[in-house]
């Protein structure tokens, strides 16, 4: 167990079964009375971030999270395969756990994966990825404006708005933060 | 080495050489621009003659002293600055250390125009207070004090009518953005005075430090005032009517997801609430005093008669500002035996949590009993005050050290 004054920033404890990550720690003592440590918490599982007040001499359980580097393999309708790249043990992964990255898996993609009690709880993708158009309107040639943008689809199935001159099969970069263009790139080697 | 013994008597400020254009002068150099260098003082700038400048290596911070004289400028000493562990944060902050050097000024210039006499009482004390969730440090066969009110209201039954200090108080653990345990309270206090006299003190005091603050508006304007029970009713639909049953308490946490523990008091389970879903919103359209406390958080404050019906409370209020808990103000408990009996259950309390248990201080109660008419007074954590007026989020970025 971890007591309140060892509670620090990026600490990771576990509430009713569900692993959270302290993104601020601070202590207060109200005018009268005992004192207490604010935190704000991220939920590991569903991202959303909550406040809670510990009192001082509470304690927390830790939550043990690791994290493993994975290969994306294949999606079999039921749920996204992926591979551990060092035990070569192979886990499906729901949707609902990769969250924004199933838009930018592809074929032997490498992706880190965070687990808690051997449970997949989130997925890491890089911050850019290089994905083919697969699906948009012809390119305008010499139209080099990247302020008036069309609607395209790569080949992960992702909508997104492209500049006019990207063409179909092209391949572009996007930044996964954003879900957002960044420029048009050569085709990656092996891809 | 060339000594300097006696050259800078004749030193003036940069204020005064900018109208005599004449005499020595003396600062540090700053780069405004890469070949633009600046001689600054605490009373003004100037340019550093081209002269000068092209003997300086571009970038680099200097002590420098020049002399303007019928022959030109000549450089009286010159060392260059290397800003390090010791001294990089105080050139980052100066600005701001200086500011708040100028606020401790206005604030005690506040309390003399209103006649008040300024005191300093022991650091060093053998009873620290009783409050039985402080603790503080041994020094010695005595402690650092938590507080000055003990030997403040001492003064009092001596016959002083206003008194102010600005006391250096100690709260072991106690560390946080907004927690220090060496930090400098503001206490005062007043005779023949309640609380309406405090909070027309605490109003006038926002009001004259207004013009030192990022947003002087703010601090213009007139205090909110709400009690603890409306408080609970506006933010958790939770009336309260006496502060015993836990029941009402604990269904609230839960409704809100929190969780208690069975060891929790009525009081641990007011302020999970009260942290929680109340203090987030207190005091950032403008000030605000949350008064009636409940009777069992009364401290050193008077209780109000109990009235039906009601949450039996206490004259205290406390004020917040953006969020802040600055202030905690009492209706004084001027009847020894009612003191020694608070006294004798806060040791008891304090035993019970396997803390060190202080004496009862015996000549603050024989100075009550030597009677002590009403009398309110405050606490208020300066370097709060100092943080709410200059803008900030911790006290790293307006203390010194």
């Amino acid at each position: 167990m971890i007591k309140t004054d060892q509670f620090r920033k990026r600490l990771k404890i576990e509430i009713n079964n569900e692993p959270y990550v302290m993104l601020d720690v601070d202590f207060v003592r109200p005018g009268k009375g005992q004192g207490f440590v604010r935190t704000k918490l991220r939920n590991m599982m569903t991202g959303s971030i909550t406040e809670r007040t510990f009192k001082s001499n509470e304690t927390a359980k830790p939550a043990t999270v690791n994290d493993y580097d994975m290969q994306f393999l294949y999606n079999d309708g039921d749920g996204y395969t992926f591979m551990n790249m060092e035990t070569y043990d192979q886990v499906s992964i729901s949707p609902d756990v990769l969250g924004d990255a199933v838009n930018y898996l592809y074929e032997n993609m490498e992706v880190s994966v965070a687990f808690y009690n051997d449970m997949p709880i989130s997925v890491d993708v890089p911050n850019f990825v290089e994905l083919e158009i697969t699906e948009c309107e012809p390119g305008i040639k010499g139209n080099s404006a990247t302020n008036t943008l069309k609607p395209a689809i790569v080949s992960s199935g992702f909508r997104l708005n492209v500049p006019l001159f990207i063409d179909q099969n092209e391949w572009i970069r996007i930044d996964t933060r954003e879900g957002s263009y960044v420029e048009r790139c050569k085709r990656p080697e092996g891809r | 080495m060339p000594q300097h013994i006696g050259t800078f008597k004749s030193r003036i400020s940069i204020a005064a050489f900018l109208h005599s254009g004449r005499g020595l002068i003396a600062g540090r150099v700053s780069w405004p621009a890469p070949h633009r260098a600046e001689l600054s003082d605490d009373s003004g700038v100037v340019p550093v003659p081209a002269t000068i400048a092209g003997g300086l290596e571009a970038g680099v911070p200097y002590w420098l002293a020049l002399r303007c004289d019928a022959n030109g400028w000549t450089e009286v000493y010159r060392a260059q600055i290397t800003p390090n562990a010791a001294t990089a944060d105080l050139f980052a902050k100066g600005t701001r250390l200086k500011a708040r050097a100028r606020i401790h000024q206005a604030v005690r210039s506040f309390f003399l125009e209103r006649a008040f006499v300024e005191c300093d009482t022991p650091v060093k004390v053998p009873c620290p207070g009783m409050e039985p969730y402080l603790d503080t440090f041994a020094a010695g066969n005595a402690w650092l004090r938590t507080s000055p009110e003990l030997h403040m209201k001492r003064l009092l039954a001596g016959g002083f009518e206003k008194i102010f200090q600005f006391a250096p108080s100690f709260r072991k653990n106690d560390i946080g953005s907004k927690h220090r345990e060496e930090f400098l309270m503001l206490e005062w206090y007043r005779l023949w005075a309640d609380l309406d006299s405090l909070q027309e003190d605490v109003q006038q005091l926002l009001v004259s430090l207004a013009d030192h603050a990022v947003d002087p508006a703010y601090f213009r304007q007139p205090l909110r005032v709400a009690t603890c029970a409306a408080l609970f009713e506006a933010y958790l639909d939770l009336p309260l009517r006496d502060h015993e049953d836990c029941a009402p308490l604990r269904a609230c946490l839960e409704a809100k997801g929190l969780s208690w523990a069975p060891e929790d008091d009525w009081d641990t389970l007011f302020f999970q609430l009260f942290l929680n879903f109340i203090e987030p919103h207190l005091g950032y359209d403008r000030p605000t005093l949350v008064t009636a406390y409940p009777a069992s958080q009364a401290a050193l404050a008077k209780k109000a008669p109990v009235r039906e019906g009601e949450m039996p409370y206490c004259f205290r209020f406390e004020l917040y500002v953006k969020g802040i808990e600055l202030a905690n103000a009492f209706y004084e408990v001027t009847d020894s035996a009612v003191q020694r009996d608070r006294f004798i259950a806060d040791q008891a309390e304090r035993a019970a949590l396997g803390k060190a248990v202080y004496p009862l201080d015996e000549p603050f109660l024989a100075a009550l009993e030597s009677g002590l008419p009403p009398a309110a007074g405050i606490a208020l954590g300066l370097d709060r005050l100092v943080l709410a007026l200059l803008g900030g989020a911790n006290f790293d970025e307006i203390l010194p050290f």
